[in-house]
């Protein structure tokens, strides 16, 4: 499985230092700033900072999802995955002409109309109004924020490793310049700064993506070509599964096909849409936005293997270097600095959303676990977005290989945590308090040993199936047998409200 | 997603047509991709660019069904999924039940 989720983690790229390319870069972060200050002046709640006061509009949220939805992976570590296991890697990104519409059937309508009826503002506020339990809230808070600190580590590196790679100063300046940055954003406009820099880094991302992948197709002469050239020195990287067993592509598609359902960049943003009507249209252009983003995943995957077989470009010496070498090598200068930037926009985009969901974890959900509220929301969101981003900015500068095991263990964390209890208990009347934080328990104690095991080779599953996998497996089992169990206490778990919004 | 889409007691309704036709096309497309044999090579017969196996998993499994599901969610969705009514029932209940917050509060 070296192949499979520690590839998702960016660890290396090529210096690019060009006077184009930096002053492209200045560019991007130059608008990054203006749109930050604009927004600052605009948040004056805890509820404008943590869910831009429920008033975002359906255009704006829904680039803000594909932005936050898709790191640097898509941009990078994705097409060198591609180059190395053939199609096999298109299962990852596959589950996302379904995921969409079922995040907004089994979660998007309910959650949005649960903020509607009692104003939340966090993904585990969800998990305690749907089961009448702190505890339960506390439990995923508190999962959660364990997925957080690995997450935030990961992205903290990777914007580290882009701007190093932009302006060479350094993987180490680069992690306290990006996080400086994306950090002023966060702390002065909260979700509403983060929310207008996603929808400029996810148009930026969108642009880039089409242009590369247009390219590739002029350079390769059209995908007959491209494929054809494939076909003659490796038929097995376009075989269906690529390099991969069968097995283990259909646990990615498992995996990443359920546990989007439980990614909180992504579902905490049901809450922030103005007009819950406007979810009509969400899943549409939401997944039509995630195509376009994702032309350059499958475009360089593809491209630079035919590339490097017929000669147009050298053997690469990682496969991170796929994205790299093929701008520098074949595509224009400008369009490199865009991806550059892209790629930078992706992973500040993603490090925004979760600085943001891990503050609002600190100052509000683990305060109402234990009973309590603080006075001031707005002002300790500020201070903990603060304590968050120097947090994973040191963790990341630190903890060397273990920030890649803390990003793959966010990940599935997330999964194996949230999917029982928000995603099927949102839905089935029978879910019981019980039964939730049974599930959560299991998923944060499984994904943990399970991850751990692998990450210190003691143990792996056969046939390339994840950890992830088995995780969530095994956490919605125990959701289904508790909650069984102690079906007698469910309906007295849910409040009039809630149990309205579940039957609509 | 059939649990979500269902909506009280009244179940999927017309989604059930759209539900049975992409469970349809993803077993048929994984069934066909395992089942067809792997004699991929130069020259084979390429479906857009693609040869077969590989165009059954990006056409049929990745992108078709984009075109189905959320078209059919957008159809029926002030039918099957939310209405104005829908939202002024549940505003109702909050405020009679008393859970909804005040203008500025944040959740309780």
């Amino acid at each position: 499985m070296i192949h499979s989720f520690a590839a998702l983690i960016q660890t290396s790229l090529p210096h690019v230092k060009q006077p184009v390319i930096i002053a492209v870069g200045l560019a991007y972060f130059t608008v990054i700033i203006a749109i930050s200050v604009w927004a600052a002046r605009r948040t004056r709640t805890a509820s404008d900072f943590f869910v831009a006061g429920h008033g975002i509009g359906l255009v704006a949220l829904t680039v803000a999802s594909v932005s936050t939805s898709v790191s640097g992976f898509a941009f990078v570590g994705g097409p060198g995955l591609m180059y190395t296991v053939g199609l096999g890697a298109m299962f990852i990104v596959l589950p996302a002409s379904v995921t969409n519409v079922m995040g907004a059937w089994v979660l998007a309508k309910r959650m949005r109309l649960l903020g509607e009826a009692r104003g939340l503002l966090t993904v585990p506020d969800a998990i305690g109004a749907r089961y009448r339990s702190p505890a339960a809230q506390g439990l995923a808070a508190v999962a959660m924020l364990v997925g957080i600190i690995g997450y935030m580590a990961t992205n903290a590196l990777a914007i580290g490793v882009v701007i190093n790679a932009i302006f060479g100063v350094g993987i180490g300046w680069g992690i306290w310049i990006g996080m400086g940055i994306t950090l002023a954003y966060s702390i002065s406009g909260g979700i509403l700064a983060g929310i207008y820099n996603d929808v400029f880094q996810g148009m930026l991302m969108a642009g880039a993506s089409i242009l590369v992948f247009l390219f590739v197709l002029k350079v390769g002469g059209g995908l007959g070509n491209i494929s054809n050239t494939i076909l003659a020195s490796d038929p097995q990287f376009l075989g269906p599964w690529g390099r991969m067993t069968p097995l283990a592509a259909l646990s990615f598609f498992f995996v990443f096909g359920m546990g989007a359902l439980g990614q909180p960049q992504a579902v905490h943003k049901y809450y922030m849409l103005r007009d819950p009507l406007q979810l009509k249209w969400y899943p549409l252009l939401k997944t039509l936005g995630l195509i376009l983003v994702l032309l350059l995943y499958f475009g360089v995957g593809v491209g630079v293997k035919a590339f490097v077989t017929n000669g147009t470009m050298p053997a690469l010496s990682a496969p991170d270097q796929a994205t790299p070498s093929l701008l520098l090598s074949v595509t224009p200068l400008v369009l490199a600095a865009l991806v550059f930037s892209g790629v930078a926009a992706a992973t500040m985009s993603t490090a925004n959303s979760f600085i943001n969901i891990g503050a609002a974890i600190v100052m509000h959900d683990l305060p109402v676990a234990f009973g309590k509220r603080l006075d001031n929301e707005l002002s300790w969101g500020r201070a903990v977005t603060l304590i968050i981003a120097v947090l994973a900015a040191l963790v990341a500068q630190n903890s060397g290989a273990m920030v890649a095991f803390l990003g793959i263990f966010g990940w599935g964390l997330f999964a194996s945590t949230l999917v029982p209890a928000l995603a099927v208990g949102l839905n089935w009347e029978g879910a019981t308090r019980a039964g939730a934080i049974a599930s959560i328990a299991t998923g944060l104690i499984v994904t943990l040993a399970l991850e751990t095991a692998g990450y210190l080779k003691v143990f792996k599953f056969p046939a390339g199936v994840t950890a992830s996998a088995v995780a969530l497996v095994l956490s919605l089992l125990v959701f289904f047998i508790v909650s069984w169990v102690t079906a007698r206490s469910a309906p007295e778990q849910i409040d009039p409200d809630v149990k309205l919004i579940m039957e609509l | 997603m059939i649990l979500g889409a269902a909506r009280g007691n009244q179940g999927i309704g017309s989604l059930k047509l759209p539900f049975l036709f992409i469970f349809a096309v993803l077993a048929i497309g994984f069934c066909l991709a395992l089942a067809l044999p792997s004699d991929e090579r130069a020259g084979s017969a390429l479906i857009l660019g693609l040869p077969v196996r590989a165009a059954i998993l990006i056409y049929g499994i990745g992108l078709f069904p984009t075109l189905v599901l959320p078209v059919a969610y957008a159809i029926t969705f002030h039918t099957q999924t939310l209405s104005e009514a829908d939202i002024q029932r549940v505003r109702q209940v909050a405020e009679e039940t008393g859970v909804r917050p005040k203008s500025g509060e944040t959740a309780r």
